[in-house]
């Protein structure tokens, strides 16, 4: 079949002139028409009258179908004519040349082959991958959920509390992280790598490697007596290094799953813990177990990670114990953290007076040049909790604009003024230290239009967030990152959950900073995602 | 009672939500000798796996029969733990919650030994309930696998074709007569400046070409009744005057001699009584402005089709559906009737909602920014933001969208006019999302001025200027600027959800949108089962962010769809019918038809329909002989709740008897938030206020309770049964005659109404009673009466 004629959508967000493009196909021979736009109600009617007149031999230019939602699929069915993308064109010789091989050798609509597998892989157990593992597998999908750590539950299982309500934030994370690891339909592989994901959207073949924990997690109660006669003492990462730990432990208190891990690295083959475990579920001798998957399709909650401090060097990170990140604080504030909750400088005294310093990293052409979103509110409520630690702490916050602008965060900004939290306006300068070890600011006051200092025991930076380094290994297609380096949803607006690579849709900060709540808003919208795309009643495209 | 009674009490120490006030260690050295309490521990973290894992351990090992739980709200963990119970092979309905934590710790951390006492005092009142629990069975009711989804802008659109697409009929019903919503209106979006309709235009044709979706324009849901699973909806449609006939000729409109304000050209044009709402928008059809047409007929004289017809019909549809989405948007502030009357009735000044019309090829002006009454173009042009945001009286609230907004306009505004001076009067830039900051950075590097302060005034100053006077916040200087155009950047404010949620029975929070289950973990579920969110109905959103909500929102509907039947609560009222007087009490009370009224003519009695009932305990709460049981809140649980409560010191004590939905909620807000109160306060949850027969009220007088709340949802909308906070009301003003006859001093009951967000109003209203209670004793004392005991 040949074709011979164009209809070209004259869609106002298209970058070229329409009227030299016309001119150009008609230079070969093509007559391409420009209707009212196809999308509205006139611009349909129009290709309703061209397609009952002459049904065969048309092509349309329009925009790709990460816009067109499908439209002429679903309006005309198997007739509706070729499309081709012309809104990422921007000149019209290009754009020329596109339709007329297109014309010559028109994109055959590619056939839709039912999904192989109805089940489902969910990367990364934070609050995001949770929630769309949950709400898939109340949808009956069987859902794989791979974390490569100890327990699920991501970085918000580190945070003390949650804004703007001040909620606990393990008390309610934890009743959902039990939920998940008792669901039917989830099956929980922590401590696994991803090694590949291959295939196509409705069948993907997935390997995964189990690390070795030594412990065996059926007989493992949790009891953590393998812990306490456990002679290695080694810096808790999960405690940010604030707080030692055995080599054997239970990464946290609300883990799941509630088991120990040995770390074969420190491991001394004392056999202590072999000998005190009531279970015998002690086995320094297992090696990893690789496990194939296949599922229909894959949600990437891989989550971002706060960029190191350290490389912003005049805030002194890394060089003044008395600085830490925000993270490093949450740890610290926390009923359960390395203090017992205690607000405790480095060297055991009780801190009277600290500073949290806005935008590290973030909105710096420098490091990171977007706006991270969260910090702004995480560190008026770290403020807060030092408020609720002791009253008369002075706390104070600089920042470059304070941006408050969730549901009910604007409310904690002005309960945190009331409560006498102080706001500068201006980011320090850089971050010394005076002779006892106390972080010294410096910084513009620009209402007195001087430079001024202010001397507190705890500075703590607001770090932004990073698009993580390492992606799950794709074998054949990738899903497409960002100028930033975050996944990228297949259209910015219209599909921020559906990635570049059909099949695969993302929740949470791997697709750029976003708060909690976004997080879980994501982690469903994903999930509805794929129950559309597996739906065996779905005839659209993914 | 012939079942041994093994009681396990868990107290919690929540991190130092619990632990910080209180010492769960003490509360166990006190509470593991009271009578049937076969186990007694504390945990850290009950509700960790490991502390499910010692409860779920207990149950095997001692046979614990009843579990109760010291820890923080039921609404919060109530299901979890009921779950822990269930695969512990326990009835789920043998558990009882001690909130501690919002009622009790939270609120009184600057009273620890107060609070100690008030620990105990609710684990007794916990233990009491609990030894009369009894196994409930949970009901099974099958769904309907269709939706309604309220709203047809993106999020309704968005979630519809994702339910739709899934396999499941959809209904949207949207009261405009075109789809689209405020999207309509825009011409250019943030941050990536796509035109409004090559975004949102193929979401609308898709919709509107669905075989699987009706849509509903002009329709208003008039009655929701049901529950989760099986709602039925009454939706009135005006019938289109202009039929499917019409081809968009426009020979109606060009016969129309009326004209009106055109409201979408924010009234910058004008339109004929008998119109197209947009040229873009489906379905695509003439649509007749009733209230200004004067029947006239040309039009329909002129119609070709013979398509017009000036009856103005409306139709009435009922449809049963298994779950909905409301997706009812926003509304731009209106600076009519606000301190911005004056400044938005000045010539030159517009929002940004009317520049957006201005910059639209479709709109009053083809696309070109001009002076008003001139065809000059503006030359200094001002932004005010914050415009009905952020406001010290009125919406404190921040409206996120207006920064990108408004940069997204200067930036476009300086690419058509280079040479005019733009400036932003601003209190904060908030592009908070990772594409919005590069607006920020490409507006200055435009040479677009920002100003950091508050815009105190603006007045004509002659030669059709403006002259701004601003507070420069920094300098704290004031400065004036002459500028010949100012664009306010009007905040959001909540949808035409305000009837609707009368109909729905839906809570909005403080700022007036509809509000979610939980703010962090349950962001798209509402306290309705079965009601789910997206969009800006729920709090000001960007369009990816309310598509982003709708597709959740659409995955739990889907979620619910992939099952046969549901399970309801197996609380629900019984009958027992050698009681009953048939004197149908219960029947004229029931909001649901739930209680009909059998038996003989001569001897009626009443009969439950059980899966009609919603467990309100309204009917107990009548009931003049206690014939009627309300599972799970019977006469018996409460008034032994009332017994331990007022065993000490019962004259210092005020008992509140709170609904679950509103004023327990209220008093959890309160927690939440750290309100502190009198720890003399002990709380009763009911389902409803409507619950409270006069008889506990009553016996807690006869105990010597000093004084008595009954507290339920604002009258009358508000009630999640309907009519039960009006019968609470109309019992306890019976009742107040009675107390006086009684001697009893009418002032000592009180009735409050107390939404879930009123935490402040919850602390009021108790300090309020504590305070009176105080002054009574005084005066008691003063007569030389036997004041306090101790």
């Amino acid at each position: 079949m040949t074709i011979n004629k164009v209809l070209i959508c004259p869609c106002p967000d298209l970058k070229i002139d329409l009227r030299v493009l016309q001119e150009y196909l008609a230079r070969g021979g093509l007559a391409a028409r420009l209707p009212a736009p196809l999308c509205t109600p006139a611009g349909l009617k129009e290709l309703k009258n061209y397609l009952a007149s002459e049904p065969e031999g048309l092509l349309i230019a329009a925009c790709g179908p990460e816009v067109n939602a499908d439209l002429f699929r679903r309006v005309f069915g198997e007739k509706a004519p070729p499309v081709i993308d012309l809104l990422s064109i921007s000149d019209p010789e290009t754009a020329a040349g596109v339709l007329t091989l297109a014309c010559a050798a028109p994109p055959e609509a590619a056939p839709r082959p039912a999904p192989a597998s109805r089940d489902v892989l969910v990367v990364g157990g934070g609050i995001g991958g949770c929630q769309a593992a949950l709400d898939l597998a109340d949808a009956g999908h069987r859902v794989y959920l791979v974390d490569s750590s100890l327990s699920i539950g991501g970085t918000m299982a580190q945070l003390d509390k949650t804004f703007p309500t001040l909620d606990c934030s393990i008390c309610i994370l934890g009743p959902r992280l039990v939920e998940v690891a008792t669901h039917n339909n989830i099956e929980l592989l922590t401590f696994a790598d991803l090694d590949s994901i291959s295939g196509r959207a409705g069948a993907f073949e997935v390997t995964v490697t189990l690390k070795p924990r030594y412990v065996d997690m059926a007989k493992c109660v949790g009891c953590g007596s393998c812990a306490e006669v456990c002679p290695v003492i080694v810096p808790s990462r999960w405690n940010l290094g604030l707080k030692p730990r055995k080599c054997i432990r239970i990464i946290f208190a609300q883990a799941v799953p509630l088991s120990a891990t040995l770390e074969k690295e420190y491991c001394i083959d004392c056999q202590m813990c072999v000998a005190a475990c009531d279970h015998q579920a002690i086995d320094l001798g297992v090696a990893p177990v690789k496990k194939k998957l296949a599922v229909g399709a894959v949600i990437l909650a891989t989550g971002a990670r706060p960029l190191d401090p350290a490389v912003k060097s005049e805030y002194g990170y890394g060089r003044i114990p008395r600085v830490l990140t925000a993270l490093e604080y949450e740890r610290l504030v926390c009923a359960t953290g390395p203090t017992g909750g205690s607000l405790i400088a480095p060297d055991g005294t009780p801190v009277k007076s600290l500073a949290f310093i806005q935008c590290v990293g973030s909105r710096d052409r420098r490091f990171l040049p977007y706006c991270s979103g969260i910090c702004c509110t995480a560190s008026i409520k770290e403020a807060m909790l030092a408020l609720e630690h002791d009253p008369e702490i002075q706390a104070t916050i600089f920042f470059n604009d304070i941006r408050t602008s969730g549901k009910g965060f604007e409310e904690l900004y002005l309960r945190a003024k009331k409560a006498g939290v102080r706001f500068i306006k201006g980011l320090p300068g850089r971050v010394e230290a005076d002779a006892l070890g106390r972080p010294v600011i410096h910084y513009d006051d620009q209402q007195a239009g001087q430079r001024a200092q202010l001397t507190v025991d705890l500075a703590v930076l607001a770090a932004g967030l990073q698009a993580p380094k390492e992606l799950p290994v794709f074998e054949e297609a990738f899903p497409e990152r960002d100028a930033f380096g975050f996944l990228r949803g297949r259209h910015p607006t219209l599909y921020p959950v559906d990635s570049t690579l059909p099949g695969v849709f993302l929740a949470g900060t791997c697709q750029g900073p976003q708060d909690i709540s976004e997080t879980v808003c994501q982690g469903s919208a994903a999930a509805a995602r794929v129950m559309r795309l597996l739906s065996p009643k779905n005839k659209m495209t993914p | 009672m012939t079942e041994d009674l093994r009681l396990g009490l868990y107290i919690c120490h929540c991190g130092l939500n619990i632990a910080g006030t209180v010492d769960p260690e003490a509360l166990v050295n006190q509470a593991q000798h009271l009578p049937d309490v076969a186990v007694c521990r504390h945990h850290l973290y009950t509700c960790s796996e490991a502390g499910q894992k010692e409860i779920q351990k207990d149950i095997e090992h001692f046979g614990i029969n009843r579990v109760v739980i010291a820890a923080c709200s039921p609404k919060l963990h109530e299901l979890t733990f009921r779950r822990l119970l269930i695969e512990s092979g326990l009835n789920p309905y043998l558990l009882e919650l001690v909130n501690l934590r919002e009622h009790c710790t939270w609120v009184h951390s600057g009273e620890p030994d107060a609070a100690a006492v008030k620990a105990l005092e609710l684990i007794r009142m916990g233990l009491a309930k609990a030894r009369l629990a009894r196994p409930l069975a949970d009901r099974q009711v099958p769904v309907t696998r269709r939706a309604l989804v309220i709203g047809g802008g993106p999020a309704g659109l968005r979630a519809a074709l994702d339910i739709a697409d899934a396999g499941h009929p959809v209904i949207i019903v949207e009261r405009e007569p075109i789809l689209g919503g405020m999207a309509n209106l825009l011409n250019r979006t943030f941050p990536h400046g796509q035109t409004a309709l090559s975004l949102i235009n193929p979401l609308m044709a898709a919709v509107a070409h669905h075989p699987g979706i009706t849509v509903l324009t002009g329709g208003e849901i008039t009655e929701v009744s049901g529950h989760l699973g099986n709602f039925d909806i009454v939706v009135r449609q005006s019938v289109p005057a202009v039929a499917d006939t019409c081809d968009l000729c426009g020979l109606c409109a060009s016969a129309c001699p009326i004209q009106v304000p055109d409201e979408r050209q924010a009234g910058l044009a004008f339109r004929t009584a008998i119109f197209l709402p947009s040229p873009t928008a489906f379905p695509a059809r003439y649509v007749v402005d009733a209230a200004h047409c004067d029947r006239c007929a040309r039009c329909l004289q002129a119609c070709p089709q013979g398509a017009v017809s000036l009856d103005f019909q409306e139709t009435e549809h009922r449809f049963t559906v298994g779950a909905m989405v409301v997706a009812t948007g926003f509304k731009p502030f209106d600076p009519v009737g606000t301190r911005y009357e004056a400044w938005a009735a000045l010539p030159g000044v517009v929002t940004t909602l009317n520049l957006e019309r201005l910059l639209a090829p479709d709109g009053p002006t083809r696309g070109r920014v001009l002076l008003p009454y001139s065809e000059k173009q503006p030359r200094d042009i001002a932004f005010i933001m914050c415009v009905g945001s952020r406001e010290e009286d009125g919406n404190r609230a921040c409206s996120r969208i207006c920064c990108p907004t408004a940069l997204r306009q200067a930036l476009e505004l300086k690419d058509r006019l280079p040479e005019a001076r733009i400036r932003i009067y601003y209190r904060d830039i908030r592009t908070v999302k990772k594409d919005w900051e590069a607006l920020y950075n490409a507006a200055r590097d435009a040479g677009i001025l920002f100003l950091r302060g508050k815009v105190e005034d603006i007045q004509a100053a002659g030669d059709s200027r403006l002259l701004i006077r601003a507070h420069n916040e920094l300098f704290r200087s004031t400065s004036e600027d002459q500028v010949d155009l100012a664009v306010l950047a009007v905040g959001l404010t909540p949808g035409n959800g305000a009837p609707l949620r009368e109909v729905l029975k839906l809570p909005v929070g403080p700022d007036g949108f509809f509000l979610e289950s939980h703010p962090k973990l349950k962001p798209l579920e509402t306290v309705l089962d079965g009601i789910y969110l997206a969009g800006s109905c729920q709090g000001p959103k960007d369009i990816a962010e309310s598509l982003t909500q709708a597709s959740g929102a659409a995955a739990k509907v889907l979620a619910l769809f992939a099952h046969d039947a549901i399970t309801l609560e197996g609380l629900v009222a019984e009958v027992n019918e050698e009681l009953c007087l048939g004197c149908g009490f219960c029947a004229e009370d029931c909001p649901f038809q739930a209680i009909v009224m059998a038996g003989t003519e001569e001897e009626p009695k009443a009969r439950v329909i059980t899966a009609a009932c919603k467990g309100c305990g309204i009917c107990a709460g009548t009931c003049p002989s206690g014939a009627i049981t309300s599972l799970g809140f019977t006469d018996a649980m409460l008034l032994a709740q009332i017994d331990e409560a007022l065993a000490s010191d019962p004259e210092s004590k005020i008992l509140a008897f709170c609904c679950n939905w509103c004023s327990y909620a209220g008093a959890d807000f309160a927690g939440v938030s750290r309100l502190q109160y009198s720890p003399q306060v002990r709380i009763i949850r009911t389902m409803c206020a409507g619950r409270v027969h006069p008889n506990f009220i009553l016996h807690a007088f006869e105990k010597g309770a000093g004084l008595v709340l009954v507290s339920g949802c604002h009258p009358p909308g508000d009630c999640h049964y309907v009519s039960g906070n009006l019968r609470a009301r109309e019992r306890v003003e019976k009742l107040k005659t009675k107390l006086a006859k009684k001697g009893i001093d009418p002032d000592r009951l009180r009735l409050a109404w107390i939404s879930a967000t009123e935490g402040r109003v919850f602390q009021k209203v108790i300090r309020e009673m504590a305070e009176a209670l105080e002054k009574g004793e005084k005066t008691k004392r003063g007569k030389g009466e036997k004041g306090n005991p101790e």
